[in-house]
C-alpha cells in the first residue's frame, strides 16, 4: 500500500515560468502559479488556451520546455517514478473500457498500480459513487454522469494525492454535474488537492481557487470571492422595453461604461466612482426608454475575466 | 448549372487539390502500383533450363531441340545422356525441365503414328513449372499449326499432370512474346481505379460525417441527387485523367499501345468508373468513421478485384461457385472489354455485353446509394 | 409582433420503446431569442431535427414561416438557417471558401460574387480573415464565420446549437450582440443547449427533461416563478462551519456549497439583515459572515425543476 505521507506542504503544486511548444506554436507561455494543498483548483479558460497541456504536465505526460516544475514536492520531470503512484489522472474522454463492466475498469484501474487488495477499497469508492448497485454492467451501457463518476472512482482507487480532471463535467447534465461537484467537494475535505479544467466561468465558482488562463498565460488566480471583490467595477441589472433601444442610450450616457445585452435585460458595468442608480434609470426614462425595474447585481466571474482579456488585448496594442 | 451543384463540385475539387494526402493517393499511388506491377512483379520467367534427351538423333528431333535455342525464355542446359542423367540435373537443380524424345521419334512421325514426347519438369517452383510447361505446349501448338501440312501433331504427353490451360492458346496468338505486361495493364488499370475511384469517394464522404459538415449538408436544401452528381463528378473527372496517365505511361514505359478504338476504350472506363463510385458511396452510406470505411472497401472490394477479377488469376481456373462469385465483380467486366479493345483490337460489337452490365451496376449502386442516403437523411 | 414564426402542437418521436419526444407544445414569436434547454437526451436535438425537416415526426404536427414541416420538409430547409455545434466548416478551405460553399448550397446570390462576401465578412467582423483556413482560425473567430455562412441566405429562423461553448468570454459576448443584431432586424433564433448559462441571452425558454417540456418562461420571470424566495450567499471563515448546522432550520428552503462560499435560499420575505441575525445566533457572535443576496441562475432553475418533478414521480410510483 501507498504510505500516505502528509508532508503539510503549503502547494501541492508549483510552476515557476513554466513554457511549453508544439512545433514552434507556444501552448504555455512563462506561467507561474502556486496550486493550494487540498480542495478543488479550477483552471478556466476558452478551448485552446493551454487548460489541457498545463494538466499533463502536471502529471508528467508532458515535459516543459522551459522553466521549473514541482509537484507534491517534488521536482519533474526528475522525480517523476517517485510521485506518480499519488497522482492521478482523468482524461477529456473518461478513459474506460466501454466492454468491460465497472467491477473490471475498477480492478484494472488498480493492478496498472500493482495493487492487490483494493476490494475493500473499490467497494468503498462503489458505495461513495453510488455506482454499487451496477458493478456488473458495461461501462458502454451507463449514462454520461454515471460514466463520469465510474472514471473519478477509476483515479481514486490507488489513493493519489493529487487528482488532475480535465474538463470532467463536459456535457453530463446539471444534475449529474451537481452531484459531481458534491463528490468532488468530500475529497477536497480528506486533504486531497483535485485540480480541474473547464471551458465554463459558472462552473468555477464553485472552486475554492481558480486561474483565468488566457492564450497559454496566466491572467489571475485566487478565490472565487477575492477575485470578485478585486474587479474595478459594479454592476446594474436594467429591465427596459425595449433593451436594444437601450444601449446607445446608456453608451452615449457613460462612455466607460461595459454593456452587455441578455435575453430580458441589459447588464451595465460602472467602475466603482461611476453614476448612481436612480442617475442611469432618469437617463433611460428621459431618453423615452421605460424602465420596468433595475438593481444591483452580483458580478460574476465572466465579468472579471472578460476585464482582464480585455486589458491584456490593450497591453498588447 | 444549378448554384448548389457548382458550389458542391467546386468545394470538392478544392479540397481534393488542397490535401497533399488525397492528391497523393491520386496521383502518385496509381503511378507507384503501376511502377510496381509493370516491372517488380513481373509474371514472366526468363531463363527456363531445358535440357533434351535426343535418343533419336533423327532431322525431326533436331528440329525441336532448335526451337528452344530459338526462344528467349529458355536457355540450353546439359544434354543429358540417360533418363537417370536427366534426373539426376533436376534433382540438383541444374535444369528446371528436361525433354525426353523417345528413339524411332522421326520414324513415327513419317509414318503418321501419334509418337509421344516426354516431358520433366521441377515442380518445385510452381511458378517456373507452369510456364515452362504453358510455354512447351504453347510452343508445339504453334510448331504443329505451322507444320501442319509437313508434320502430323505431336502429342505432348508422358507427364500426367500436363493439361495445359485452354486460354493459354489466345494469348499466344496476340501476345506473341507471351510477355505478361500486355496482359497485366488492363487489369492494372480496373485495380487502381478501383482504389481510388472507390476509397477517395467513399472517404470523402464519411469524412463529411464525421467532421459534422454532413450535418450541415443534411440541414440545407441540397437534395440527395445533387449531392450524389456532386460528389462523383470531381471524382470521375480526376479518375479519367489518371486513366489516360496511366495509358500513357504503360505505352511508353512498358511498350502497351491500344489496339482498339481510344473513344471506345474510354467510354468503357466511364461505366466501369462509375459502378466505382457508386461502390465508394454505396460504403458511405453504411459506415460512419474513415477507418470502417478503408476496411470495408478493402475487403468487399479492392481485395476481390485483385483475386477474382481475372487480373492475375485466370479465372476460367478457378472452382465453379467461385467463378460463380467474379460475375459479382464489375472489374470482371472491364478487364475482358479492355484487353479485348488493347490487345485484340476488337470494335464496339464485341464489347457490348460488359458495357450494359456495367451500366447495370453504376445504376444500381448509385441508384441504392442515393435511395439509402435519402432515408438516412429523413430518419423515419 | 406577436406573430408566431413556429408553432409546435403535440409533436411526438419514438424510438422502438423509448419515446424523445412526448407531446410537446410551444410556439415562437417572429424575432424573438427562443432557448431550447434540457440535458444532453432531454430530447432537445430530436425536437430540432423535426423542426429543420431532417427527422419525421410520428405524431403531431408543426408549421415553420406557415409551412407544414411534416408534409414539405424541402421547403422548410430553405427558410432556416443552422450553426451546428463545433461550428462545423470544412477546415481545409479558406473563410471565403466555406462562406461561398455554404452560400452556393442555399442558392444565395449575395455570396456568388467576391464583393456580396466582403460585404457578409465585414458585418461580422471577420475583414482580413478571408483567405485563412477555417481549420486555423481560433474559436471566436471560427465560431462568427460558421454564422455568417449560416446567415447568408437571410434565414427566417436560424438555429443555434450550443453556439458558444468552449469560447472565450470575449468571443463570447461579440457573439450574442451578433445575435441580437439579427434578432433585431426580424430573424427569429433558437438556440438549443445544455449549457444553462447560455440560455441567459434568450427572450423565451422552454426547459426540457425526459422528452417533456417541464417549464417555460423569460428567464427573470422564471427565476422569480421556480425560485419563490431571496437567495444569499454567505461568505467568509464562518460560511463551511455552516454546513453541519442550517440543515434542520426552518427558513432556510435550500442550501448549496461553493468554492468559497455557501448559498442560502430562505422561504420568502427575508432579507440580508435578518438572515444575519439568525446565522449569528447558530454560529455564535465570533465568526465572520459577509451576506449578500443574489439573483439565481437558471442552472438553479433547472436543477429545482428536476428535482420537483422527481420527487412528484416517486410519488406516483
Amino acid at each position: 500500500m501507498p504510505v500516505f505521507k502528509s508532508t503539510g506542504a503549503e502547494y501541492a503544486a508549483v510552476l515557476d515560468s513554466v513554457g511549453k511548444s508544439f512545433q514552434g506554436t507556444a501552448a504555455i507561455k512563462s506561467l507561474s502559479l502556486k496550486i493550494p494543498t487540498a480542495g478543488v483548483f479550477a483552471l478556466v479558460g476558452p478551448d485552446g488556451a493551454g487548460k489541457s497541456t498545463l494538466l499533463q504536465m502536471l502529471c508528467g505526460l508532458l515535459t516543459p520546455d522551459s522553466g521549473s516544475l514541482e509537484v507534491l514536492g517534488v521536482s519533474l520531470p526528475r522525480g517523476l517514478a517517485g510521485v506518480r503512484p499519488q497522482l492521478g489522472y482523468l482524461s477529456q474522454h473518461f478513459s474506460l473500457y466501454g466492454d468491460l463492466s465497472i467491477d473490471e475498469n475498477m480492478a484494472f484501474a488498480a493492478e496498472i498500480y500493482g495493487l492487490k487488495n483494493y476490494s475493500d477499497k473499490r467497494d468503498e469508492l462503489l458505495e461513495m459513487t453510488g455506482l454499487t448497485p451496477f458493478r456488473k454492467r458495461l461501462a458502454d451501457k451507463l449514462s454520461g454522469g454515471m460514466k463520469q463518476k465510474l472514471a473519478l472512482a477509476c483515479t481514486l482507487v490507488h489513493n493519489p494525492r493529487l487528482i488532475l480532471l480535465d474538463e470532467p463535467t463536459n456535457g453530463v447534465d446539471p444534475v449529474s454535474r451537481r452531484e459531481f461537484w458534491k463528490l468532488l467537494r468530500g475529497l477536497g475535505e480528506q486533504n486531497i488537492t483535485l485540480v480541474m479544467s473547464t471551458p465554463y466561468m459558472d462552473e468555477a465558482e464553485r472552486a475554492d481557487s481558480v486561474a483565468f488562463i488566457h492564450e497559454g498565460k496566466l491572467l489571475l488566480t485566487g478565490s472565487p470571492g477575492a477575485i470578485r471583490r478585486s474587479w474595478d467595477r459594479k454592476i446594474l441589472e436594467i429591465f427596459c422595453a425595449r433593451n436594444r433601444a437601450a444601449m446607445p442610450v446608456l453608451s452615449r450616457f457613460y462612455p466607460k461604461g461595459e454593456l452587455q445585452i441578455f435575453g430580458d435585460r441589459v447588464h451595465l458595468a460602472m467602475l466603482q466612482d461611476g453614476p448612481e442608480e436612480d442617475e442611469v434609470v432618469r437617463c433611460l426614462e428621459d431618453a423615452g426608454i421605460r424602465v420596468k425595474s433595475s438593481g444591483p447585481v452580483r458580478p460574476r466571474l465572466e465579468n472579471v475575466f472578460l476585464s482582464m482579456i480585455q486589458k491584456e488585448a490593450a497591453v498588447n496594442g | 448549372m444549378k448554384l448548389e451543384l457548382r458550389a458542391m463540385i467546386r468545394k470538392e475539387f478544392r479540397q481534393v487539390f488542397r490535401d497533399p494526402h488525397t492528391l497523393g493517393i491520386l496521383l502518385l499511388v496509381p503511378m507507384l502500383l503501376l511502377v510496381l506491377f509493370g516491372y517488380a512483379i513481373s509474371m514472366d520467367v526468363d531463363n527456363i533450363v531445358v535440357g533434351v534427351l535426343d535418343n533419336d538423333k533423327s532431322p525431326e528431333s533436331r528440329r525441336i531441340t532448335e526451337l528452344f535455342q530459338v526462344l528467349d525464355v529458355f536457355s540450353p542446359g546439359e544434354s543429358p545422356t540417360s533418363p537417370a542423367e536427366a534426373e539426376e540435373a533436376l534433382v540438383d537443380g541444374r535444369l528446371n525441365a528436361a525433354l525426353v524424345i523417345p528413339s524411332g521419334f522421326g520414324r513415327d512421325l513419317e509414318a503418321g503414328k501419334s509418337p509421344s514426347l516426354q516431358l520433366l519438369i521441377d515442380g518445385s517452383n510452381v511458378l517456373v513449372a507452369s510456364t515452362a510447361q504453358g510455354y512447351i505446349d504453347a510452343m508445339f501448338f504453334d510448331l504443329s499449326l505451322r507444320l501442319d501440312t509437313e508434320w502430323r501433331v505431336p502429342t505432348a504427353a508422358g507427364a500426367a499432370t500436363f493439361t495445359p490451360p485452354i486460354d493459354f492458346r489466345p494469348r499466344t496468338w496476340f501476345n506473341p512474346e507471351l510477355r505478361s505486361t500486355v496482359f497485366l495493364i488492363p487489369g492494372l488499370i480496373a485495380f487502381i481505379m478501383v482504389i481510388t475511384a472507390v476509397l477517395s469517394t467513399a472517404l470523402s464522404v464519411v469524412r463529411e460525417k464525421e467532421k459534422g459538415t454532413m450535418e450541415m449538408l443534411d440541414a440545407s436544401p441540397l437534395s440527395s441527387t445533387t449531392l450524389i452528381i456532386g460528389k462523383t463528378v470531381p471524382f470521375m473527372v480526376i479518375s479519367m485523367l489518371e486513366t489516360v496517365l496511366i495509358l500513357i505511361a504503360g505505352r511508353f514505359l512498358f511498350g502497351v499501345g491500344i489496339m482498339g478504338s481510344i473513344s471506345l476504350l474510354l467510354g468503357i472506363t466511364f461505366l466501369f468508373l462509375l459502378s466505382c463510385l457508386g461502390i465508394g458511396l454505396l460504403i458511405s452510406t453504411v459506415v460512419d468513421t474513415q477507418q470502417s470505411a478503408f476496411l470495408l472497401a478493402t475487403i468487399v472490394i479492392v481485395l476481390p478485384t485483385l483475386i477474382l477479377s481475372g487480373f492475375i488469376y485466370p479465372i476460367r481456373n478457378m472452382p465453379l461457385p467461385v467463378q460463380a462469385v467474379t460475375f459479382l465483380i464489375p472489374a470482371r467486366y472491364f478487364i475482358t472489354a479492355e484487353r479485348a479493345l488493347m490487345i485484340r483490337g476488337a470494335g464496339a460489337g464485341s464489347i457490348w455485353p460488359q458495357s450494359v452490365v456495367l451500366l447495370g451496376f453504376s445504376i444500381f449502386t448509385l441508384g441504392l446509394s442515393s435511395l439509402r442516403l435519402g432515408r438516412r437523411r429523413r430518419k423515419r | 409582433m406577436g406573430e408566431h414564426i413556429i408553432e409546435v402542437n403535440s409533436l411526438v418521436k419514438r424510438f422502438g420503446d423509448f419515446t424523445a419526444v412526448d407531446n410537446v407544445s410551444f410556439s415562437v414569436e417572429r424575432g424573438s431569442l427562443f432557448g431550447l434547454l434540457g440535458a444532453n437526451g432531454a430530447g432537445k436535438t430530436t425536437l430540432i431535427r423535426m423542426l429543420c425537416g431532417l427527422m419525421i415526426a410520428d405524431a403531431g404536427s408543426a408549421s415553420l414561416a406557415g409551412i407544414d414541416v411534416l408534409k414539405n420538409p424541402e421547403e422548410v430547409k430553405k427558410r432556416i438557417g443552422y450553426m451546428s455545434q463545433r461550428f462545423s466548416l470544412y477546415r481545409d478551405l479558406t473563410a471565403d471558401e466555406n462562406l461561398e460553399f455554404f452560400g452556393g448550397l442555399y442558392g444565395s446570390r449575395d455570396t456568388v460574387g467576391a464583393a456580396g462576401r466582403s460585404r457578409i465578412f465585414d458585418s461580422v467582423g471577420l475583414t482580413g480573415m478571408e483567405n485563412t483556413l477555417a481549420g486555423d482560425l481560433p474559436g471566436g473567430i471560427s465560431q462568427r464565420l460558421a454564422l455568417a455562412c449560416a446567415v447568408s441566405h437571410n434565414p427566417a429562423v436560424l438555429f443555434l446549437d450550443e453556439p458558444t461553448a468552449g469560447v472565450d468570454p470575449v468571443s463570447r459576448r461579440r457573439f450574442w450582440d451578433l445575435i441580437h443584431e439579427r434578432a433585431e432586424e426580424g430573424t427569429t433564433v433558437v438556440v438549443t443547449t445544455h449549457y444553462l448559462d447560455e440560455a441567459e441571452y434568450c427572450n423565451d425558454i422552454v426547459l426540457m427533461h425526459s422528452g417533456r417540456i417541464v417549464a417555460d418562461g423569460g428567464p427573470d420571470e422564471m427565476k422569480r416563478r421556480i425560485i419563490s424566495g431571496p437567495v444569499f450567499e454567505i461568505s467568509g471563515s464562518g460560511a463551511s462551519f455552516l454546513e453541519s448546522v442550517l440543515e434542520d432550520e426552518s427558513w432556510v428552503v435550500e442550501f448549496s456549497l461553493f468554492g468559497d462560499s455557501i448559498h442560502i435560499q430562505t422561504v420568502e420575505g427575508m432579507d440580508s439583515e435578518g438572515v444575519k441575525t439568525r446565522l449569528l445566533t447558530l454560529a455564535g457572535k465570533t465568526q465572520d459572515f459577509s451576506i449578500e443576496r443574489i439573483t439565481p441562475s437558471l442552472e438553479d432553475v433547472f436543477l429545482r425543476i428536476i428535482d420537483q418533478s422527481e420527487s412528484e414521480g416517486e410519488e406516483i410510483i
